[in-house]
Protein backbone atom coordinates (compact mmCIF):
# COMPACT_ATOMS: atom_id res chain seq x y z
CA UNK A 1 0.00 0.00 0.00
CA UNK A 2 1.71 3.42 -1.34
CA UNK A 3 1.08 6.52 1.18
CA UNK A 4 -1.56 7.70 -0.84
CA UNK A 5 -3.81 4.42 -0.65
CA UNK A 6 -2.69 4.94 3.45
CA UNK A 7 -3.88 8.32 3.46
CA UNK A 8 -6.88 7.32 2.16
CA UNK A 9 -7.83 4.42 4.10
CA UNK A 10 -6.96 5.84 7.73
CA UNK A 11 -9.06 9.41 7.09
CA UNK A 12 -12.53 9.68 8.11
CA UNK A 13 -12.89 11.67 5.41
CA UNK A 14 -12.56 10.28 2.48
CA UNK A 15 -15.26 10.87 0.11
CA UNK A 16 -17.73 8.28 -0.25
CA UNK A 17 -18.80 8.74 -3.65
CA UNK A 18 -15.06 9.52 -4.76
CA UNK A 19 -12.51 8.21 -2.68
CA UNK A 20 -11.14 11.26 -2.07
CA UNK A 21 -9.56 12.09 1.26
CA UNK A 22 -10.23 15.40 2.67
CA UNK A 23 -6.66 16.35 3.71
CA UNK A 24 -6.22 19.61 5.89
CA UNK A 25 -5.75 22.25 2.90
CA UNK A 26 -9.27 20.97 1.57
CA UNK A 27 -11.04 21.32 4.70
CA UNK A 28 -9.94 24.81 4.87
CA UNK A 29 -10.92 24.77 1.33
CA UNK A 30 -14.82 23.83 2.04
CA UNK A 31 -14.73 26.18 5.05
CA UNK A 32 -13.89 29.30 2.85
CA UNK A 33 -16.05 28.20 0.76
CA UNK A 34 -18.75 28.14 3.43
CA UNK A 35 -17.64 31.50 4.51
CA UNK A 36 -18.03 32.75 0.85
CA UNK A 37 -21.31 31.23 0.10
CA UNK A 38 -22.31 33.05 3.23
CA UNK A 39 -21.06 36.65 2.39
CA UNK A 40 -17.22 36.85 3.70
CA UNK A 41 -15.48 38.62 0.66
CA UNK A 42 -12.20 37.63 2.61
CA UNK A 43 -13.08 34.04 2.20
CA UNK A 44 -13.51 33.95 -1.53
CA UNK A 45 -10.51 35.91 -1.71
CA UNK A 46 -7.97 33.27 -0.33
CA UNK A 47 -9.53 30.64 -2.23
CA UNK A 48 -9.30 32.86 -5.24
CA UNK A 49 -5.36 33.27 -4.23
CA UNK A 50 -4.93 29.93 -3.98
CA UNK A 51 -6.44 28.49 -6.82
CA UNK A 52 -5.83 31.36 -9.54
CA UNK A 53 -2.91 29.66 -11.01
CA UNK A 54 -3.92 26.57 -11.60
CA UNK A 55 -7.18 27.60 -13.00
CA UNK A 56 -5.12 30.25 -15.20
CA UNK A 57 -2.68 27.95 -16.31
CA UNK A 58 -5.00 25.35 -17.24
CA UNK A 59 -7.27 27.97 -19.40
CA UNK A 60 -3.91 29.28 -20.97
CA UNK A 61 -2.80 26.15 -22.37
CA UNK A 62 -6.05 24.97 -23.55
CA UNK A 63 -7.06 27.96 -25.66
CA UNK A 64 -4.32 29.24 -26.92
CA UNK A 65 -5.14 32.62 -27.01
CA UNK A 66 -4.22 34.80 -23.61
CA UNK A 67 -6.97 37.48 -23.92
CA UNK A 68 -9.56 34.45 -24.27
CA UNK A 69 -7.54 32.72 -21.21
CA UNK A 70 -8.45 35.73 -18.88
CA UNK A 71 -12.29 35.47 -20.16
CA UNK A 72 -12.10 31.68 -19.30
CA UNK A 73 -10.55 32.53 -15.74
CA UNK A 74 -13.33 35.20 -15.11
CA UNK A 75 -16.05 33.28 -16.14
CA UNK A 76 -14.99 30.17 -14.07
CA UNK A 77 -14.62 32.13 -10.59
CA UNK A 78 -17.20 34.62 -11.71
CA UNK A 79 -19.93 31.16 -12.12
CA UNK A 80 -18.15 29.43 -8.86
CA UNK A 81 -19.04 32.51 -7.32
CA UNK A 82 -22.53 32.24 -7.98
CA UNK A 83 -22.91 28.45 -7.05
CA UNK A 84 -20.59 28.21 -3.86
CA UNK A 85 -23.48 27.24 -2.11
CA UNK A 86 -23.76 24.16 -4.46
CA UNK A 87 -20.08 23.21 -3.93
CA UNK A 88 -20.19 19.31 -2.10
CA UNK A 89 -17.25 19.65 0.41
CA UNK A 90 -16.97 15.79 0.00
CA UNK A 91 -15.02 16.35 -3.42
CA UNK A 92 -11.55 19.02 -3.30
CA UNK A 93 -12.42 22.40 -3.86
CA UNK A 94 -9.89 22.28 -7.10
CA UNK A 95 -11.31 19.51 -8.74
CA UNK A 96 -14.42 21.35 -8.58
CA UNK A 97 -13.30 24.47 -9.83
CA UNK A 98 -11.75 22.35 -12.50
CA UNK A 99 -14.99 21.17 -13.58
CA UNK A 100 -16.44 24.20 -14.16
CA UNK A 101 -13.58 25.96 -15.92
CA UNK A 102 -13.53 22.71 -18.35
CA UNK A 103 -17.47 23.75 -18.94
CA UNK A 104 -16.65 27.21 -19.42
CA UNK A 105 -14.36 26.26 -22.04
CA UNK A 106 -16.62 23.94 -24.05
CA UNK A 107 -19.40 26.72 -23.42
CA UNK A 108 -17.04 29.28 -25.14
CA UNK A 109 -15.42 26.93 -27.98
CA UNK A 110 -19.04 26.22 -28.97
CA UNK A 111 -20.02 29.98 -29.17
CA UNK A 112 -16.50 31.55 -30.66
CA UNK A 113 -16.73 32.22 -34.29
CA UNK A 114 -13.83 32.47 -36.39
CA UNK A 115 -14.45 35.54 -37.11
CA UNK A 116 -14.62 36.68 -32.94
CA UNK A 117 -11.15 34.45 -33.06
CA UNK A 118 -9.66 37.16 -35.30
CA UNK A 119 -11.01 39.91 -33.94
CA UNK A 120 -9.40 38.64 -30.62
CA UNK A 121 -6.16 38.31 -32.12
CA UNK A 122 -5.59 41.85 -33.83
CA UNK A 123 -7.16 43.28 -30.06
CA UNK A 124 -4.37 40.74 -28.27
CA UNK A 125 -1.66 42.41 -30.33
CA UNK A 126 -2.42 45.52 -28.80
CA UNK A 127 -0.93 44.65 -25.47
CA UNK A 128 0.98 41.59 -25.69
CA UNK A 129 5.36 42.19 -26.27
CA UNK A 130 5.41 40.54 -29.35
CA UNK A 131 9.37 39.82 -29.01
CA UNK A 132 7.98 37.60 -25.17
CA UNK A 133 5.39 36.60 -27.31
CA UNK A 134 7.37 34.83 -29.33
CA UNK A 135 9.60 33.50 -26.94
CA UNK A 136 6.98 31.61 -25.36
CA UNK A 137 4.97 30.52 -27.96
CA UNK A 138 7.97 29.16 -29.56
CA UNK A 139 9.65 26.99 -26.46
CA UNK A 140 6.47 25.47 -25.90
CA UNK A 141 5.29 25.23 -29.64
CA UNK A 142 5.97 21.07 -30.37
CA UNK A 143 4.58 20.87 -26.81
CA UNK A 144 1.43 22.37 -26.60
CA UNK A 145 0.99 20.90 -30.40
CA UNK A 146 1.79 17.92 -29.87
CA UNK A 147 -1.03 18.16 -26.90
CA UNK A 148 -3.15 19.34 -28.93
CA UNK A 149 -3.37 15.40 -30.54
CA UNK A 150 -4.28 13.95 -28.15
CA UNK A 151 -7.81 13.45 -27.02
CA UNK A 152 -9.39 15.83 -24.45
CA UNK A 153 -9.60 13.49 -21.14
CA UNK A 154 -5.61 12.46 -22.17
CA UNK A 155 -4.76 16.01 -22.41
CA UNK A 156 -6.89 17.28 -19.14
CA UNK A 157 -5.19 14.44 -17.39
CA UNK A 158 -1.62 15.76 -18.11
CA UNK A 159 -2.52 19.70 -18.02
CA UNK A 160 -4.22 18.91 -14.15
CA UNK A 161 -1.36 16.41 -12.93
CA UNK A 162 1.55 18.10 -14.78
CA UNK A 163 1.18 21.19 -15.23
CA UNK A 164 -1.71 21.91 -12.79
CA UNK A 165 -0.14 20.64 -10.14
CA UNK A 166 -3.46 18.18 -8.96
CA UNK A 167 -3.02 15.06 -7.03
CA UNK A 168 -4.08 11.92 -8.39
CA UNK A 169 -7.05 11.72 -6.21
CA UNK A 170 -8.25 15.24 -6.99
CA UNK A 171 -7.91 14.71 -10.70
CA UNK A 172 -9.88 11.47 -9.61
CA UNK A 173 -12.85 13.82 -8.48
CA UNK A 174 -12.15 16.29 -11.10
CA UNK A 175 -13.32 13.82 -13.77
CA UNK A 176 -15.57 11.69 -12.49
CA UNK A 177 -13.25 8.36 -12.89
CA UNK A 178 -11.28 5.79 -10.42
CA UNK A 179 -7.58 6.00 -9.59
CA UNK A 180 -6.91 2.87 -11.99
CA UNK A 181 -8.76 4.77 -14.76
CA UNK A 182 -7.29 8.00 -14.29
CA UNK A 183 -3.43 6.03 -14.02
CA UNK A 184 -4.26 4.21 -17.20
CA UNK A 185 -5.42 7.35 -18.60
CA UNK A 186 -1.73 9.32 -17.61
CA UNK A 187 -0.12 6.43 -19.04
CA UNK A 188 -1.53 6.09 -22.53
CA UNK A 189 -1.09 9.52 -22.81
CA UNK A 190 1.99 10.16 -21.90
CA UNK A 191 2.94 7.51 -24.39
CA UNK A 192 1.36 9.33 -27.09
CA UNK A 193 2.86 12.64 -26.43
CA UNK A 194 5.93 10.60 -26.59
CA UNK A 195 5.25 9.38 -30.07
CA UNK A 196 3.71 12.63 -31.31
CA UNK A 197 6.92 14.78 -29.67
CA UNK A 198 9.40 12.21 -31.79
CA UNK A 199 7.12 12.27 -34.83
CA UNK A 200 7.54 15.60 -35.02
CA UNK A 201 11.33 15.78 -34.02
CA UNK B 1 14.94 1.75 -7.55
CA UNK B 2 13.27 3.69 -10.19
CA UNK B 3 9.94 2.01 -11.84
CA UNK B 4 8.59 3.32 -15.16
CA UNK B 5 5.95 5.07 -13.57
CA UNK B 6 8.85 7.25 -11.67
CA UNK B 7 10.40 8.21 -15.13
CA UNK B 8 6.86 8.93 -16.56
CA UNK B 9 6.40 11.03 -13.88
CA UNK B 10 9.61 13.10 -13.75
CA UNK B 11 10.08 13.22 -17.64
CA UNK B 12 6.74 14.53 -18.12
CA UNK B 13 7.49 17.37 -15.29
CA UNK B 14 10.57 18.02 -17.15
CA UNK B 15 8.61 18.33 -20.51
CA UNK B 16 5.77 21.05 -18.79
CA UNK B 17 8.13 22.66 -16.78
CA UNK B 18 9.39 24.39 -20.77
CA UNK B 19 5.48 25.69 -21.68
CA UNK B 20 5.69 29.13 -20.28
CA UNK B 21 2.94 30.94 -19.55
CA UNK B 22 2.61 34.45 -19.55
CA UNK B 23 0.02 36.75 -17.30
CA UNK B 24 -0.97 40.35 -18.27
CA UNK B 25 0.10 42.20 -15.58
CA UNK B 26 -2.63 43.73 -13.04
CA UNK B 27 -4.99 41.07 -14.57
CA UNK B 28 -4.82 38.91 -11.08
CA UNK B 29 -5.61 41.69 -9.27
CA UNK B 30 -8.09 42.93 -11.38
CA UNK B 31 -10.14 40.16 -11.76
CA UNK B 32 -9.67 40.02 -8.14
CA UNK B 33 -11.13 42.89 -7.16
CA UNK B 34 -14.17 42.36 -9.49
CA UNK B 35 -15.21 38.89 -7.66
CA UNK B 36 -15.19 40.03 -4.30
CA UNK B 37 -16.89 43.21 -5.20
CA UNK B 38 -19.94 40.67 -6.18
CA UNK B 39 -19.36 38.32 -2.72
CA UNK B 40 -21.60 40.12 -0.88
CA UNK B 41 -24.43 40.63 -3.59
CA UNK B 42 -24.31 37.02 -4.61
CA UNK B 43 -24.91 35.56 -1.29
CA UNK B 44 -28.19 37.88 -1.18
CA UNK B 45 -29.27 36.73 -4.25
CA UNK B 46 -28.85 33.25 -3.16
CA UNK B 47 -30.90 33.68 0.06
CA UNK B 48 -33.99 35.65 -1.77
CA UNK B 49 -33.84 32.69 -4.36
CA UNK B 50 -32.73 29.06 -3.43
CA UNK B 51 -31.61 27.36 -6.75
CA UNK B 52 -34.24 24.75 -6.50
CA UNK B 53 -37.00 27.34 -7.02
CA UNK B 54 -35.21 28.78 -9.79
CA UNK B 55 -34.66 25.53 -11.31
CA UNK B 56 -37.89 23.19 -10.92
CA UNK B 57 -40.39 25.41 -12.82
CA UNK B 58 -37.87 24.71 -15.96
CA UNK B 59 -37.40 21.43 -14.96
CA UNK B 60 -41.30 20.88 -15.25
CA UNK B 61 -41.88 22.62 -17.55
CA UNK B 62 -39.24 20.61 -19.83
CA UNK B 63 -40.82 17.10 -18.62
CA UNK B 64 -44.57 18.22 -19.48
CA UNK B 65 -43.48 18.96 -22.69
CA UNK B 66 -41.68 16.04 -23.58
CA UNK B 67 -44.73 13.38 -22.52
CA UNK B 68 -46.89 15.66 -24.14
CA UNK B 69 -44.88 15.16 -27.40
CA UNK B 70 -44.43 11.52 -26.57
CA UNK B 71 -48.32 10.90 -26.39
CA UNK B 72 -48.84 12.86 -29.12
CA UNK B 73 -48.83 11.60 -32.64
CA UNK B 74 -44.80 12.23 -33.32
CA UNK B 75 -44.07 10.10 -30.44
CA UNK B 76 -43.43 6.63 -32.76
CA UNK B 77 -41.68 8.89 -35.53
CA UNK B 78 -39.21 10.16 -32.34
CA UNK B 79 -38.53 6.77 -31.70
CA UNK B 80 -37.72 5.72 -34.96
CA UNK B 81 -35.60 9.23 -35.41
CA UNK B 82 -31.90 8.78 -36.13
CA UNK B 83 -29.03 11.35 -35.26
CA UNK B 84 -29.46 14.56 -37.18
CA UNK B 85 -33.26 14.20 -37.65
CA UNK B 86 -35.46 16.60 -36.19
CA UNK B 87 -37.06 14.61 -33.93
CA UNK B 88 -33.88 12.70 -32.63
CA UNK B 89 -33.81 15.41 -29.90
CA UNK B 90 -37.59 14.44 -28.85
CA UNK B 91 -36.19 10.96 -28.24
CA UNK B 92 -32.97 11.91 -26.39
CA UNK B 93 -35.27 14.17 -24.12
CA UNK B 94 -37.45 11.04 -23.46
CA UNK B 95 -34.56 8.76 -22.88
CA UNK B 96 -32.72 12.07 -20.47
CA UNK B 97 -36.38 11.41 -18.30
CA UNK B 98 -36.01 8.48 -17.92
CA UNK B 99 -32.45 8.63 -16.80
CA UNK B 100 -33.10 11.49 -14.44
CA UNK B 101 -35.11 8.69 -12.48
CA UNK B 102 -33.15 6.28 -11.35
CA UNK B 103 -33.01 5.92 -7.94
CA UNK B 104 -29.16 4.24 -7.71
CA UNK B 105 -25.66 4.16 -9.48
CA UNK B 106 -26.61 0.77 -10.91
CA UNK B 107 -30.33 1.56 -12.38
CA UNK B 108 -28.41 4.56 -14.17
CA UNK B 109 -25.94 2.31 -15.26
CA UNK B 110 -28.23 0.28 -16.84
CA UNK B 111 -30.37 2.77 -18.35
CA UNK B 112 -27.21 4.28 -19.74
CA UNK B 113 -26.25 0.94 -21.50
CA UNK B 114 -29.81 1.37 -22.92
CA UNK B 115 -28.88 4.59 -24.18
CA UNK B 116 -25.40 3.24 -25.56
CA UNK B 117 -27.27 -0.24 -27.13
CA UNK B 118 -30.33 2.18 -28.88
CA UNK B 119 -27.06 4.33 -30.25
CA UNK B 120 -25.31 1.44 -31.54
CA UNK B 121 -28.50 0.38 -33.48
CA UNK B 122 -28.82 3.87 -35.00
CA UNK B 123 -25.12 3.80 -36.17
CA UNK B 124 -25.89 0.33 -38.10
CA UNK B 125 -28.92 1.86 -39.82
CA UNK B 126 -27.78 5.06 -40.25
CA UNK B 127 -27.20 6.58 -44.22
CA UNK B 128 -23.53 7.50 -44.68
CA UNK B 129 -23.73 10.76 -44.51
CA UNK B 130 -24.94 10.81 -40.64
CA UNK B 131 -22.41 8.06 -39.69
CA UNK B 132 -19.79 10.09 -38.09
CA UNK B 133 -22.64 11.98 -36.03
CA UNK B 134 -23.73 8.82 -35.05
CA UNK B 135 -21.09 7.43 -34.30
CA UNK B 136 -19.78 10.18 -31.87
CA UNK B 137 -23.51 9.96 -30.02
CA UNK B 138 -22.40 6.13 -29.83
CA UNK B 139 -19.17 7.21 -28.64
CA UNK B 140 -20.48 10.31 -26.10
CA UNK B 141 -23.25 7.06 -24.89
CA UNK B 142 -20.37 4.78 -24.53
CA UNK B 143 -18.42 7.69 -22.61
CA UNK B 144 -21.57 8.34 -19.63
CA UNK B 145 -21.84 4.44 -19.05
CA UNK B 146 -18.22 4.00 -18.13
CA UNK B 147 -18.60 6.73 -15.93
CA UNK B 148 -21.89 5.62 -14.46
CA UNK B 149 -20.31 2.00 -14.50
CA UNK B 150 -17.47 3.06 -11.98
CA UNK B 151 -19.71 5.22 -9.96
CA UNK B 152 -21.69 2.28 -9.19
CA UNK B 153 -18.46 0.27 -8.24
CA UNK B 154 -17.25 2.89 -6.20
CA UNK B 155 -20.72 2.48 -4.02
CA UNK B 156 -20.13 -1.31 -4.00
CA UNK B 157 -23.14 -1.70 -6.11
CA UNK B 158 -23.05 -4.52 -8.64
CA UNK B 159 -22.80 -4.06 -12.58
CA UNK B 160 -26.17 -4.99 -14.01
CA UNK B 161 -25.63 -7.64 -16.72
CA UNK B 162 -26.41 -4.91 -19.52
CA UNK B 163 -24.03 -2.30 -18.34
CA UNK B 164 -21.77 -4.84 -18.84
CA UNK B 165 -22.39 -6.22 -21.61
CA UNK B 166 -22.09 -3.13 -23.43
CA UNK B 167 -18.89 -2.16 -21.97
CA UNK B 168 -17.50 -5.55 -22.73
CA UNK B 169 -17.69 -5.00 -26.37
CA UNK B 170 -17.49 -1.19 -26.29
CA UNK B 171 -13.56 -0.76 -27.13
CA UNK B 172 -13.85 -3.01 -29.68
CA UNK B 173 -16.25 -1.63 -31.31
CA UNK B 174 -14.71 1.76 -31.41
CA UNK B 175 -11.78 1.23 -31.93
CA UNK B 176 -12.80 -0.33 -35.25
CA UNK B 177 -14.85 2.57 -36.11
CA UNK B 178 -12.05 4.92 -35.45
CA UNK B 179 -10.36 4.27 -38.47
CA UNK B 180 -13.61 4.74 -40.41
CA UNK B 181 -15.21 7.40 -39.59
CA UNK B 182 -14.64 11.41 -40.53
CA UNK B 183 -11.16 13.01 -38.98
CA UNK B 184 -13.94 15.36 -36.14
CA UNK B 185 -15.20 12.05 -34.91
CA UNK B 186 -12.04 10.41 -34.09
CA UNK B 187 -11.77 12.73 -31.02
CA UNK B 188 -15.24 11.88 -29.08
CA UNK B 189 -14.13 7.88 -29.89
CA UNK B 190 -10.79 8.25 -28.49
CA UNK B 191 -12.46 9.72 -25.40
CA UNK B 192 -14.78 6.92 -24.96
CA UNK B 193 -11.63 4.25 -25.83
CA UNK B 194 -10.56 6.01 -22.67
CA UNK B 195 -13.08 6.07 -20.21
CA UNK B 196 -13.84 2.62 -20.80
CA UNK B 197 -9.75 1.77 -20.80
CA UNK B 198 -9.82 1.82 -16.83
CA UNK B 199 -13.57 0.77 -15.82
CA UNK B 200 -12.65 -3.15 -16.32
CA UNK B 201 -15.61 -5.57 -16.83
CA UNK B 202 -16.26 -8.60 -14.48
CA UNK B 203 -14.82 -11.52 -15.91
CA UNK B 204 -17.10 -13.74 -17.38
CA UNK B 205 -19.58 -10.61 -17.99
CA UNK B 206 -18.78 -9.83 -21.20
CA UNK B 207 -21.74 -10.64 -23.58
CA UNK B 208 -21.48 -12.38 -26.98
CA UNK B 209 -23.06 -10.43 -29.51
CA UNK B 210 -24.00 -12.23 -33.01
CA UNK B 211 -22.22 -9.92 -34.78
CA UNK B 212 -20.01 -6.85 -35.06
CA UNK B 213 -21.28 -3.19 -36.44
CA UNK B 214 -18.17 -3.54 -38.99
CA UNK B 215 -19.45 -7.16 -39.89
CA UNK B 216 -23.43 -5.68 -40.36
CA UNK B 217 -22.71 -2.67 -42.43
CA UNK B 218 -20.72 -2.37 -45.74
CA UNK B 219 -17.84 -0.58 -45.22
CA UNK B 220 -17.47 3.40 -46.31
Amino acid sequence: MDSEQLATAADPNTAASSGVPLIDAEREDAELARSAAAGDAAAFGVLYDRHFSTVYRYAFVRVRDRMEAEDVTSETFMRALRSLDRYEPRAPFAAWLFRIARNAIVDRSRRTTRREARERAVATSAWVDPEREAVARGEAREIRSALERLSDLQRDVLLLRFFGGLSTDEICAALGKGASTVRGIQHRALAALRRELAAGA
Amino acid sequence: MRTPEDMDEREARELFARIRVDERPGFRDDLRARLLAQVGPAASARRSSPWWVLRLPRFAVGAVAVFAMLLGGSGLAAGASLPGDALFGVKRAAEELVLALAPDPSTRASRLSDQAEARLAELRRAPEVSRGRAAVEYAAAVGRLAGAAGEAQREGQELPENAAGSLGEAVEVLQDLEERVPEQARDAIKNAIDAVGGEKVPPGRERERPARPSQERKRP
